[in-house]
């Protein structure tokens, strides 16, 4: 073979492989199914379903004022909700199993790149015991779509994920008739009944000792710092802190651990600390009976059905909702809630499980 | 540094080349060998760059004993010296080898034995050790055998340092490499030996990103669901790791060698088709060539090889083997793992196949169901070395000839999952879902046949041999290029990279 003849091969090759590399980057940029450089084409409705690979493109460059911030029992909410009651335009901030620094994490990256009136947040106890010096933002994470790194992008752009499973879908879904208000909603797959509920809770034989109040004060009250420090920095933005209603397993649950003591803490803190500030509305429906006794809301002792997140959103636009926590309220709140988990873990799932 | 990075295939290796010719055309050989050098503890260290100033010590110190025993010729009592210079490096270089890598192991034993309570030191393994301590050791043996002698200290880094081989091998020997420094025609680009380079590059690179990731998708669902396995189920786990471990290792060193031609200084072949092999025997001359050279020359022969009748030879091969083994891994799976190919080679010893007796063979079925049966052994023999241990290795072999079936390689099948066919099985869980499953096991199917068409076609070194200037082939590389770079992302570590 010629030499000349390796010569012209390699600069084909060369020029072959730039143009399909170039037309790739090009494809991706241009659909970018995961909002990393823009938001939804002209026509194109926004298909958000990833929440580890979307949201942090959503909350950087969608158009929006308000963010709707919480884990797993947060998904199902409908966006489209709280943009027709409260006039807005809603993105969601979701981490599933998210702690309060993770949620932080995405609330300062809305605040950096928009103006925000309203948070709505939804305040899990169990995200208040994580760590409040760590999030999520980690090796484990595509790292490449939440650094300013232009270099790492390539492995956005030359993703055959992306390219062979992404775009079609956003394509799929927009020819489906995708609902933009569901983003992240997974309710549609789930089953939400009595049985489901106790199918996924496994109850523990004996009642563990209470952690010591020394263990989880700590990360309690830096993860209630973290949050006092936002609503601090944004007096013009209004803050939604919605307590969901975990259902009476969940309760049992944390009796048997050992951590109902850790639960109240947090709960009387997260009152007390957060309704001192005139640009803060807390919600509390962890104590309604209608619901955490009743497990045909729920697939499991924590995540409820799509009813019950409409019936959080609808009072929380309701300025007088019964579930609204008042000055001078927070502690018969408290000892309301007090009273009820004794009655569930001395006698609702008593009677549930002696009949087993 | 990966292979397989964007990282690598985008500035670290046009970086090399470009620095490697720019010094090499302008007539400064040993600058280009430092800059070479540089590249390649780059190269080493970005991983862990801890481990970096042990491989240097190590090949400073290698290289120090082995300037010792240049001294020694022709001094008096030459003999005694290079005998205590070559203790001194075989306690170098197998004492850190033994540190790194067994001291845990051994820790563990003498509890498990002794009931001692000795704390586990959790030391971090040097990447590559087991691979350059092997290479280091070599040289020297022959340097104190007085079969070569010593090289200076820039050719003896380039040759330890050397990026394409110091993480996984293949395991070099210094009458394979060093001469090459010194032909100058090596370092003048020359387009044929680059674009056949290129090539090598590309058939590794979509080796390992398309058909070993793939695979090991299914084959890791498998090992994680041992107890849920049937006998179609746990067949397809011992063959479907065999070809993955096949196509992932050979991918690297495909890759190596390709490296090796476009900088100009090769690389030692490791494979040769070994799924074509007719016994156990055969197999070990055709994977792992290196490693198989590295004990035949250091260990086998020394310990008599075949000279020294049946019985020892059979003894010497089984060492050998426990040895490979161990070498393998710091576990017990590792060494049963070499006690069954030593028993496989041991079988092929005592019943030779008409080809290995008088180099003839039989019909085409025959050759075909003795290299079945030979894929059959090594392939049940390697279960031990991906499961976690002895008795799940076990449990895998136990339910694999249990005759029953209960449908889980539909679930194994459902893990291969490839994008690229995303569009037909998403169409078909909306359209007809109860038709997904046999979409599913179409599709495993049609992997394993592309896969075995691979294994016992061409092997990669003859199709780069062959490949034309066309630019129907520039095509067809670069398509598969692109393919394979589009799937690196979040692609796995090799699997020979902690041996």
């Amino acid at each position: 073979m010629e030499k000349k003849g390796f010569h012209r091969f390699l600069r084909q090759f060369a020029v072959l492989c730039a143009a399909l590399l170039i037309g790739c980057a090009f494809f991706v940029i241009l659909f970018d199914p995961f909002y990393h450089y823009h938001g939804p084409l002209p026509g194109l409705k926004a298909v958000v379903t990833k929440s580890e690979y979307q949201c942090i493109g959503t909350i950087r460059n969608f158009s929006y004022d308000s963010v709707l911030c919480g884990s797993s029992t947060a998904e199902n909410y409908n966006n489209r909700w709280f943009d027709e009651l409260f006039g807005a335009t809603t993105v969601k901030a979701i981490k599933s199993s998210g702690t309060t620094a993770d949620l932080c994490y995405y609330l300062d990256e809305a605040f950096s790149t928009h103006e925000i009136r309203q948070v709505f947040y939804s305040l899990d106890l169990f995200a208040l015991d994580g760590d409040p010096k760590v999030n999520f933002v980690n090796d484990a994470m595509p790292l490449y779509l939440y650094d300013k790194n232009p270099f790492n992008d390539v492995k956005y752009l030359w993703n055959k994920d992306v390219i062979f499973e992404d775009i079609p879908y956003l394509l799929a879904m927009n020819l489906a008739g995708y609902e933009e208000g569901t983003s992240y909603n997974w309710w549609e797959d789930k089953t939400f009944s009595r049985q489901e509920a106790l199918r996924h809770y496994v109850r523990l034989e004996t009642v563990a000792d209470p952690v010591p109040e020394a263990e989880y004060k700590p990360r309690v009250d830096g993860n209630l710092d973290l949050l006092t420090q936002r609503i601090q920095e944004h007096p013009e933005t209004r803050f939604y802190f919605l307590l969901p209603p975990y259902s009476m397993l969940w309760w049992d649950n944390a009796y048997r651990s050992g951590v109902l003591e850790e639960y109240f803490y947090a709960r009387r803190e997260a009152l007390e600390r957060l309704t001192v500030f005139e640009n803060v509305r807390v919600l509390d429906f962890q104590s309604e009976e209608s619901i955490i006794l009743d497990l045909d809301h729920y697939m499991d002792p924590v995540h409820f059905s799509v009813d019950i997140n409409h019936l959080l959103a609808t009072e929380t636009a309701d300025e007088n909702s019964r579930y609204l926590v008042r000055d001078g309220e927070v502690e018969s709140r408290l000892l309301e809630m007090e009273e009820l988990a004794e009655k569930i873990c001395t006698k609702e799932t008593e009677n549930i499980f002696s009949n087993r | 540094m990966l292979f397989h990075s964007h990282l690598f295939l985008f500035l670290f290796l046009p970086l090399t080349l470009a620095g490697w010719y720019f010094f090499n055309n302008r007539g400064k050989y040993r600058a280009a060998q430092g800059f070479l050098i540089g590249m390649s503890l780059w190269f080493y260290g970005y991983l862990n760059p801890a481990c970096l100033g042990i491989f240097l010590l190590l090949c400073l110190l290698g290289y120090g004993l082995c300037r010792l025993a240049h001294t020694a010729q022709g001094a008096p009592h030459s003999a005694r010296q290079k005998k205590m210079v070559l203790a001194a490096g075989v306690v170098l270089h197998l004492g850190a080898l033994g540190y790194f890598k067994y001291a845990d192991f051994f820790l563990e034993n003498a509890n498990a034995l002794l009931g001692s309570d000795f704390t586990l030191l959790h030391v971090i393994l040097p990447v590559g050790i087991s691979f350059y301590t092997f290479q280091q050791l070599a040289y020297l043996i022959d340097c104190c055998r007085g079969e070569t002698t010593v090289c200076s200290l820039l050719d003896y880094l380039t040759f330890q340092t050397y990026f394409p081989q110091v993480q996984q091998g293949p395991i070099l020997l210094w009458d394979q490499f060093l001469p090459q420094l010194h032909e100058k025609e090596r370092r003048i680009f020359d387009a044929e030996r680059f674009s056949k380079g290129i090539c090598r590059f590309v058939i590794g690179l979509s080796k390992k990103v398309l058909l070993a990731d793939t695979l090991a998708k299914a084959v890791s669902f498998g090992y994680d669901n041992v107890a849920c396995l049937d006998s179609p189920s746990a067949a397809f786990l011992a063959a479907g790791y065999m070809l993955e471990l096949y196509f992932d290792f050979s991918g690297y060193c495909d890759m190596a060698v390709g490296i090796g031609d476009m900088i100009g200084l090769k690389v030692a072949e490791n494979f040769d088709s070994p799924f074509l092999s007719q016994s156990v025997k055969e197999f070990w001359r055709r994977w792992h060539i290196t490693l198989g050279r590295f004990f035949t020359k250091y260990v086998y022969i020394p310990l008599g090889g075949s000279r020294k009748g049946k019985l020892r030879t059979l003894l010497n091969t089984m060492v050998v083997f426990l040895l490979s083994g161990l070498w393998h891994g710091a576990g017990w799976t590792f060494v049963f793992w070499g006690f069954l190919h030593g028993a496989g080679v041991a079988f092929s010893v005592l019943f030779p196949s008409k080809k290995e007796k008088d180099g003839k063979e039989k019909g085409r079925l025959f050759v075909f169901l003795r290299q079945a049966l030979t894929f059959s052994y090594v392939s049940l023999a390697f279960v031990f070395f991906r499961a976690p241990s002895i008795r799940e290795g076990a449990a895998v072999l136990r339910q694999l000839f249990s005759g029953g079936w209960n449908g889980f390689l539909f679930q194994i099948a459902s893990a291969l999952d490839p994008s690229e066919l995303y569009l037909v099985t998403k169409a078909v869980s909306l359209a007809a879902p109860a038709l997904l499953s046999l979409v599913h096991m179409g599709i495993l199917i049609l992997f394993i046949a592309i896969c075995l068409i691979t294994v016992r076609g061409k092997k990669a070194a003859v199709l780069t041999e062959q490949m034309g200037d066309s630019r129907r082939f520039a095509v067809w590389l670069s398509v598969l290029f692109v393919w394979s770079v589009l799937s690196m992302t979040g692609v796995t570590t090799f699997l020979y990279f902690n041996f």
